[in-house]
């Protein structure tokens, strides 16, 4: 039923001042009515105190499809409701008021009959059965006597509302989906993960940092960085490292739990922004290295106790080469000093391999260096007035060629010192450099030239040496220039050798 | 001519060391681990210098040891080592201060030149 528009008309026959303003009021009042009732963005629906619906307006029918001649004096707000939350809320509000609650109309008006406040969401069904949420709020309408003659429900669409708050709930979950990824991708690493402000100070941890720790995330959270680590100092210098170079690797620290119990970990640390590229603080990720530093200890170990065995084979070897030279005669002892000096290349091949961090190449500058040392010592003495220089690229050779490499040199060499110095002084010149896409070794001496000298049968050996381990480094001697002094052999060598950082001239 | 003790785990080559070392007019002591050394130090035996390798048998730095030992007992003592290993830091370190050191194959004018050296 629709309110009357004539309404205000009503007792409109005083003509007094009153009147008018009794009649601006009625007016005012039903221009108000005529608003709400007639809204198409509320539905009023107004019952007699039984619940029989009274007053169905254009906002309800267009809300719920019925025309209000369908509905007025036929039926009440809970038929059009969903049943099972009218049965619900009789329940919940039986239990809340402590008094049995019809499900029924009942149920929707109960707290307003008893004049508390009461607006809540009900979902109401359309005459095609199709639902829509609507939040109702239900008044009580009492006459003069303050009986209660009927209530009114004005309810709202809540359809909108709903559908945002449901994508609201979905993005909520989807958030926390993606924050439980993030969780179990941090804590499903087998590395101790942390972040710290640019301070030091920790901000979070995983499960693996506490294990590292012995301290629980609690703990860990709020707590400088350095106090976890047996070296607090370099684990600060850590921090400040990456603060400068943004990233830093393989950064050895030793953690230490309460008890005692230390782990040695290998640090990688890099820096991290928020979206406006505002640093936020340091990323460390710590993987347990202690049964590694182990494995390495063994391997140096062993490494230790092979060299130890094998030198002292070869002091055997020199040994038993200087007992046979005391009762050699003089002419031959030459011969066994040379024999020494081929044993002390290949020992001193050992030496620098063992000290080659990277274990898969051997530093030819520090070498040629090496094999001059070794043979000043061995065949000239510090008294001799012979020197002998060095002067290497930095390039590296692997191991493997390093054998004929530093006893080619080694023939070459000794045999300057031999032959080319007959009055006791002058200068070997050791020197690797690249020569394009070859390696270029000259061994060049100041001394009287290869005209002058005299070869000996059994002395020949040592060229034959030389051909032989350049035909295994797969090289070529080239044709010698003729000289006025001296003497200079060049080989040119495939190339084996591999350039490295920096570019320091050495001399022996 | 001075009185060296050998310390030497090798026999071959602490004997070839002594013969060596004789040959030069030097008298020599020898032992073959720390405890032989240490009790020849702790004698009333004269000794100039100590000549050790630093891996004996079951002590990797048992030379390093016996030397400290030695110049705690015997201030200014000469010493001078010999190993076939690496010089790492740790055994760095463990070296008397002012001493001498010689890598290991070693020739007898290499060892002529150190002894000498050691007694400049």
């Amino acid at each position: 039923m629709k309110i009357r528009d004539d309404a205000t008309v009503t007792g409109a026959s005083e003509g007094t001042a009153g009147r008018r303003q009794a009649e601006e009021t009625l007016l005012k009042a039903g221009a108000l009515q005529n608003a709400i009732f007639n809204s198409a963005n509320f539905s009023s629906i107004a019952t007699d105190a039984k619940g029989v619906i009274q007053i169905f307006n254009v906002g309800a029918e267009r809300m719920l499809g019925y025309a209000a001649a369908e509905v007025v004096n036929k039926i009440t707000p809970a038929d059009i409701s969903d049943p099972q939350e009218v049965i619900a809320r009789a329940k919940e509000l039986s239990i809340e008021l402590g008094t049995a609650i019809t499900p029924g109309f009942e149920a929707l008006v109960f707290k307003a009959s008893r004049g508390i406040e009461d607006i809540y969401e009900l979902t109401y069904i359309r005459k095609d059965n199709s639902r829509f949420p609507a939040m109702v709020s239900v008044t009580a309408l009492r006459d003069a006597q303050n009986v209660i003659i009927g209530y009114l429900l004005i309810g709202t669409d809540n359809t909108a509302r709903k559908l945002v708050e449901a994508e609201q709930r979905k993005l909520d979950q989807r958030l926390r989906d993606q924050q439980f990824y993030t969780r179990s991708l941090i804590e499903s690493n087998i590395d101790a993960l942390m972040t710290a402000d640019p301070h030091g100070i920790i901000t979070d941890v995983n499960k693996q940092m506490e294990a590292l720790t012995g301290c629980t995330r609690d703990e860990l959270i709020g707590a400088p960085f350095k106090d976890y680590f047996t070296d607090p100092e370099r684990a600060e210098a850590g921090i400040k490292r990456v603060l400068m170079e943004k990233k830093v690797t393989d950064y050895e620290l030793t953690a230490r739990t309460r008890d005692d119990k230390e782990t040695v970990v290998s640090y990688n640390l890099t820096t991290f922004y928020d979206r406006g590229r505002t640093l936020q603080g340091v990323f460390a990720s710590a993987r347990d290295v202690t049964e590694q530093k182990q494995r390495e200890r063994d391997a140096l170990s062993l490494t230790n106790e092979i060299s130890h065995r094998i030198k002292n084979n070869l002091q055997v070897i020199v040994g038993l080469i200087s007992y046979e030279a005391k009762w050699t005669a003089a002419p031959c002892v030459q011969g066994y000093k040379t024999m020494q000096a081929r044993i002390g290349a290949i020992a001193q091949l050992y030496d620098l391999i063992s000290q080659t961090s990277r274990g898969q190449t051997v530093a030819v500058d520090a070498y040629l260096r090496e094999i001059a040392k070794t043979m000043s010592a061995s065949l000239l003495g510090n008294m001799s007035g012979i020197k002998i220089e060095v002067e290497g690229e930095p390039v590296e050779i692997d191991p493997d060629r390093a054998v004929p490499f530093g006893l080619l040199i080694n023939e070459l060499t000794t045999n300057a010192i031999k032959h080319a110095f007959p009055g006791g002084i002058g200068c070997i010149r050791l020197c690797v450099q690249r020569a394009g896409d070859q390696i270029e070794l000259v061994v060049a001496d100041d001394g009287i030239g290869m005209t002058n000298v005299v070869t000996k049968s059994p002395e020949k050996r040592g060229t034959d040496y030389v051909a032989i381990f350049v035909r295994q480094l797969g090289g070529a001697i080239m044709p010698s220039e003729p000289e006025a002094t001296g003497t200079t052999v060049r080989i040119r060598l495939p190339l084996l050798l591999v350039p490295s950082g920096g570019a320091e001239p050495l001399a022996a | 001519m001075a009185a060296i003790l050998i310390v030497e785990d090798d026999v071959f080559i602490r004997e070839v060391a002594e013969m060596t070392i004789q040959g030069w007019g030097h008298q020599t002591l020898v032992a073959s681990d720390v405890d032989e050394a240490l009790a020849i130090l702790r004698s009333p035996q004269h000794i100039d210098a100590l000549f050790t390798d630093i891996y004996l048998k079951t002590a990797v730095l048992g030379g390093c040891e016996v030397a400290i030992q030695a110049i705690a007992l015997r201030p200014g003592l000469r010493v001078l080592y010999t190993t076939g290993n690496t010089i790492t830091d740790k055994m760095k370190a463990l070296l008397v201060e002012g001493t001498h050191f010689l890598s290991k194959p070693y020739t007898e004018n290499q060892l002529e030149e150190s002894v000498k050296t050691m007694f400049a």
